[in-house]
């Protein structure tokens, strides 16, 4: 997809008037928070596996180098071809080159974040081959022509209504009602045929085991399985990243992604695929490619950065976080949306292309405590802003108020005396009531949002009050 | 320079200071998954067929079980499934011995599943009794596209084969230096998807119901 995160503000701007959008995304996020919740509830062993989650990834990411040769070494034993792309322009080369040498002409895809990274759909256009995307998210917007809007629920922006009259207009074959049921149904009709007759599959891979060479894939339509065994030839595109050391390793991780993604303690379907079909198999591909691919992973390595590369792409940082609840995917302009999506997005691009993305977040902290590997998204955000400060991308108006906070804070009586007078006005501003609905200077700020009327007094000063209390009842 | 190169010199300019000896990375990585339970839900004082049948025919999963004591029974449960359900007695048997020597007389056996709407009989290799999963892996007499073509999937377990974890079925198959078929698949309930408006719906492309006849023998 074609990056334009540098219009956010217009997103935003375009997003929070969209009425369809909004019931589709507050349909939804309340169920996965409710499901994960109930389903970590039930799993008093997760705060360890987290620990070690965490743990397992950052020793991955420590011997990389090691884990990466390991992994080529194992597939290449299996019958695999392995290829490395730096760029995803490079990426799209090889998928291509691979599609024209079969003779492709059509080619099922099963979703994977990496393959929107890269641009799968222009490699695959580039070589002539029809793409048919077969995840029930990704056929929807497949067919509406455009772009996903979560991760792991690529049409999360879409109600029901919409896919029903999309559906009515594109399938052969109507859907037999506007239920979900059958919507799913007509879905299942339209791409029963296209499954059997692809001369490519195209898969991502949740995880690469170092020491057997697997790929694993997860999902719970079973479509990377039929996406994956019918064609002559497949080929899976993957982040660097995505590697653990061994099976157990993977398992660790399994359990926390199909919790923390849909509230679920497995996936239907997990997948580990070690190679091209053996030679009495009854059935699989004969040709399959494996291309890792780093796009600026490797430039995150080693830095403030690194954490970014435990993530296990489970989506329940943006399913958690306010902003995206309100303005959903689209707004981010970019493949990766919601908190991971603002740190990665400038990590993979530019600062200033993405300048407003680690602006746009209340630093509320809900994205950390749901991340099932402990990703610190809102201190790197934090490191977003201060790095945009060096780089004097902070936009005049913040950064006359930060030096003037800046000029204040240094100097503590006068800070005191500010923000205790700052406390009174806007209690006195709240007017009695518990909500600020409106403030000069703060208009577009408090359009969509109401701030609480502030607690007694600054925090110093309730400090002060406390300790004195204490000290005279002593 | 090569991508291949490229990436790897990049990553060893980034990782450098953590360069060791591969025994004390294994070591290190051995450490890391040591202990399984602290990790592994756990479900004393229930036995595994009885995990592997709570958890396989709970709500999130919606398998249903049924259980006969021998391996010659099978068929006729079979059929009693597929009466209740009105349907009629045509399936695909998956070509393994332990099936194929059954006496499938009184069925009509489908050898295509391309059509939709079909039933197929297919044997797990092992039950996981954690979260009520069955293993299949490919070869010459287990085709992968048996799982998930037929609408309706029977699942021959023998309760023998149903281990705790999926940690044991991994060291159960040899660990890393074993040969590996090509593909191993945990197929935990039926075909689903959550993709529109977070409704779950079964029969998203693969089978919409599974039913799993457990053998005590
Ligand atoms: S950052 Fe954490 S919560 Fe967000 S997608 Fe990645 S792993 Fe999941």
């Amino acid at each position: 997809m074609i990056q334009t995160s540098e219009k956010f503000r217009e997103h935003v701007a375009h997003a929070l008037t969209d009425a369809d959008l909004k019931i589709a995304l507050t349909r939804t996020t309340g169920l996965l928070q409710s499901r994960r919740r109930q389903v970590i509830d039930e799993y008093p062993e997760y705060a360890q596996a987290r620990i070690r989650a965490q743990a397992i990834k950052d020793h991955t990411l420590k011997h990389l180098g090691h884990y990466l040769e390991m992994f080529e070494a194992n597939a290449t034993a299996n019958g695999a071809k392995v290829h490395w792309a730096a760029t995803p322009g490079e990426a799209r080369r090889i998928v291509s080159d691979i599609c024209v040498k079969a003779g492709a002409k059509t080619a099922t895809r099963v979703k994977s974040m990496l393959g929107e990274e890269i641009g799968i759909a222009e490699a695959l256009a580039d070589a002539g081959v029809e793409r048919i995307e077969t995840d029930l998210a990704e056929h929807i917007i497949q067919l509406a022509g455009e772009a996903p809007s979560h991760i792991v629920m690529p049409a999360m922006h879409k109600t029901r209504e919409q896919v029903a009259s999309l559906f009515d207009e594109k399938h052969g074959v109507a859907p037999d009602s506007h239920d979900v049921t059958d919507l799913v149904a007509s879905a299942r009709r339209e791409l029963r045929k296209k499954f059997l007759s692809a001369d490519v599959g195209i898969s991502g891979a949740n995880f690469l085991i170092a020491d057997t060479g697997a790929i694993v894939t997860v999902t719970n339509e079973g479509n990377s399985e039929l996406t994956c065994t019918p064609p002559k030839t497949h080929i899976v595109t993957v982040g660097i990243e995505k590697i653990v050391p061994g099976m157990d390793h993977a398992t660790v991780l399994l359990r926390l992604l199909a919790r923390a993604a849909i509230g679920a303690e497995i996936t239907q379907y997990t997948t580990f695929y070690n190679g091209p079909k053996r030679e009495d198999d009854a059935d699989g591909p004969t040709d399959y490619h494996i291309v890792l691919v780093d796009n600026h992973r490797s430039e995150m390595l080693g830095t403030d950065l690194q954490p970014m590369l435990r993530c296990i792409r489970c989506g329940a940082c943006m399913n958690h976080c306010p902003v995206y609840a309100a303005v959903g995917g689209h707004a981010y302009g970019a493949v990766y949306p919601g908190p991971m999506g603002s740190v990665l997005t400038p990590a993979m691009s530019s600062l200033e292309a993405a300048k407003d993305l680690p602006n746009a977040c209340t630093l509320n902290g809900r994205c950390k405590e749901v991340c099932p590997v402990n990703i610190p998204l809102p201190d790197m955000l934090r490191t977003f802003r201060a790095r945009q400060w060096e780089a004097g991308l902070t936009p005049p108006l913040a950064q006359w108020a930060l030096k003037g906070w800046g000029f204040v804070a240094r100097r503590p009586r006068i800070y005191r005396l500010a923000s205790g007078l700052s406390v009174y006005g806007l209690r006195l501003w709240a007017f009695g009531k518990g909500r600020i609905r409106k403030m000069p200077l703060a208009s577009s700020w408090l359009k969509y949002r109401d701030l609480p009327r502030p607690e007694k007094g600054s925090f110093m000063q309730q400090y002060n009050a406390s300790e004195h209390a204490k000290r005279s009842r002593k | 320079m090569s991508d291949r190169s490229a990436i790897l010199g990049a990553i060893r300019a980034a990782t450098r200071a953590c360069e060791v000896p591969a025994s004390q990375i294994a070591s290190e990585a051995a450490t890391l998954v040591a202990e399984a339970t602290v990790v592994q839900p756990k479900f004393g004082g229930v036995s595994l067929v009885e995990r592997f049948v709570s958890k396989a025919s709970s709500e999130r999963v919606t398998a249903t079980v049924s259980r006969v004591d021998t391996m010659a029974e099978v068929p006729a449960s079979v059929a009693d499934y597929l009466n209740q359900r009105d349907q009629r007695m045509q399936l695909a048997v998956q070509p393994t011995v332990k099936l194929e020597q059954l006496d499938w007389a009184g069925f009509e056996r489908l050898d295509d599943l391309a059509d939709d709407g079909g039933v197929a009989v297919t044997l797990a290799e092992y039950g996981i009794a954690e979260t009520g999963s069955v293993v299949f892996r490919s070869a010459a007499d287990a085709p992968v596209l048996l799982t998930f073509l037929p609408l309706i999937h029977i699942v021959v377990l023998q309760a023998s084969t149903i281990l705790a974890y999926p940690e044991d079925l991994w060291s159960h198959l040899g660990g890393a230096d074993a040969p590996q078929s090509r593909a191993l698949t945990l197929v935990t309930g039926t075909s689903g998807t959550a993709d529109i408006e977070a409704i779950n719906v079964r029969g998203a492309h693969g089978p919409r119901s599974m039913h799993i006849v457990l053998v005590t023998e």
